[in-house]
């Protein structure tokens, strides 16, 4: 279908050059945050929400915007390859800290970069000593491509701060079943090209040692910046008693 | 953060504080209105070799039409991908086509319909546009300019952060 697209004579039935220019200048004047009306993430096990739409309505009854998951997820531990070179266990070793994690890959055009801009974007806003009580860690899904250099320069076009993990396809395996994600399924779309299925949410784990809340797609900023103060300066047990 | 991509990143927020400025709701009007029309087209490229392409579409006729191909000088594959929920995992996959209903805007967006660039010959360059031609089945081909924005917008525009009215440029970025 392409090679026919690509292969077809140049006829513009609709000269857009008005429009073009309007077009350019518009593109960054969307009101809504885009992504915000994907449809939610997650594992059977996360799919909670009953709505279809990323950004949670309400908030929670402990006043969190991100998704209370129907159990604890214990953050476990897994051990992988920083960017650095240096092995990482994940939940990093500190007290007090929160740990967002993520799962993607860096051919992802699409929402693996949003979700950690998004991240990003936040933390950068956020006093200092919120955002530097927050570990995001990003692991690669698909290390075939992903190698250590691959993966510290793209966490690098997030945010310095940012943890980047790759390993072995076994170490990946194993760091996705420790919360309960299948292995990563490769699909062929040709020319040597594939995709890679990956879990959509991001897990927030606190110093209790569990992920109470996973953040869909299509969370906004604003999401991300109230929620981690308060998973920061409060605390998930204080927070939220009748959760 | 090299200078450039600052400079880069600051160019592109004036760009869009100017157009947020000027917009005035002119974009659909004095076009000729049975066919179809696209807007607010921009992309993004996280790494050299790929990107992705969003945009509106707008079908002004009376039939249904479909977005069944685009091209590209800027990379070596351009393709009509849609990211999906399958089995609890996210997966971003290729489709044949977008069907574009009669009076119908459809949105290629950030975790749904967008075009896919593999093979990028140059890497994005922030604030610039790329040219995409897209084919529907009636409309046939139009052309595209796509600006390209950045993933992060760069901190310290003004010496005073990103709070406030910067704000909503940031949500812009996630997605």
């Amino acid at each position: 279908m392409l090679e026919v697209a690509m292969s077809l004579p140049a006829r513009r039935v609709t000269v857009l050059v008005v429009l073009l220019g309007v077009t350019v200048l518009g593109a960054g004047c969307a009101e809504e945050p885009e992504g915000a009306s994907t449809p939610s993430s997650a594992r059977p096990a996360a799919s909670v929400t009953s709505s279809p739409s990323a950004e949670p309505s309400a908030t929670t009854d402990a006043g969190y915007l991100g998704t209370i998951l129907p159990e604890p997820l214990p953050a476990g531990s897994f051990t992988l390859t920083d960017q650095r070179g240096e092995r990482f266990r994940f939940p990093r070793d500190a007290h007090g800290r929160v740990s967002l994690l993520y799962f993607g890959y860096t051919h992802c055009a699409d929402i693996c970069p949003g979700t950690l801009a998004g991240i990003a974007v936040a933390l950068r806003e956020l006093p200092r000593d919120v955002a530097r009580a927050v570990d995001v860690v990003f692991v690669t899904v698909d290390p075939a491509r992903d190698d250590r250099e691959v993966v510290r320069d793209w966490v690098g076009l997030f945010s310095d701060d940012f943890v980047g993990l790759t390993g072995t396809k076994a170490e990946i395996e194993r760091a996705l079943a420790t919360y309960g994600f299948p292995p990563p399924e490769t699909y062929d779309i040709g020319g040597g090209e594939y995709t890679v299925g990956h879990p959509a949410g991001v897990l927030a784990f606190t110093p209790d040692g569990f992920a109470h809340l996973e953040y869909p797609f299509g969370v906004t900023v604003e999401t991300w910046q109230r929620d981690l103060t308060k998973l920061v300066e409060d605390g998930w047990e204080a927070s939220c008693r009748k959760c | 953060m090299p200078k450039v991509l600052i400079l880069l990143a600051v160019a592109a927020l004036a760009t869009l504080a100017v157009a947020c400025g000027d917009e005035d709701g002119g974009a659909e009007t004095g076009m000729d209105e049975d066919t179809i029309h696209v807007a607010d087209a921009w992309a993004r490229s996280p790494m050299q070799d790929v990107g992705a392409v969003y945009f509106d579409a707008h079908n002004g006729a009376e039939e249904e039409d479909r977005l069944i191909g685009v091209s590209t000088d800027v990379a070596a594959r351009a393709e009509i991908h849609e990211t999906v929920e399958q089995d609890g995992q996210m997966v971003m996959q290729p489709v044949e086509s977008v069907a574009i209903p009669p009076g119908e805007d459809v949105s290629f967006e950030p975790g749904g319909y967008h075009i896919m660039l593999f093979e990028l010959t140059d890497p994005l360059e922030v604030d610039t546009t790329i040219a995409l031609t897209l084919e529907f089945e009636v409309a046939g081909e139009i052309e595209v300019q796509a600006l390209v924005k950045a993933f992060v917008p760069d901190e310290g525009m003004d010496g005073g952060g990103m709070s406030g009215p910067t704000g909503s440029t940031a949500d812009e970025e996630m997605g």
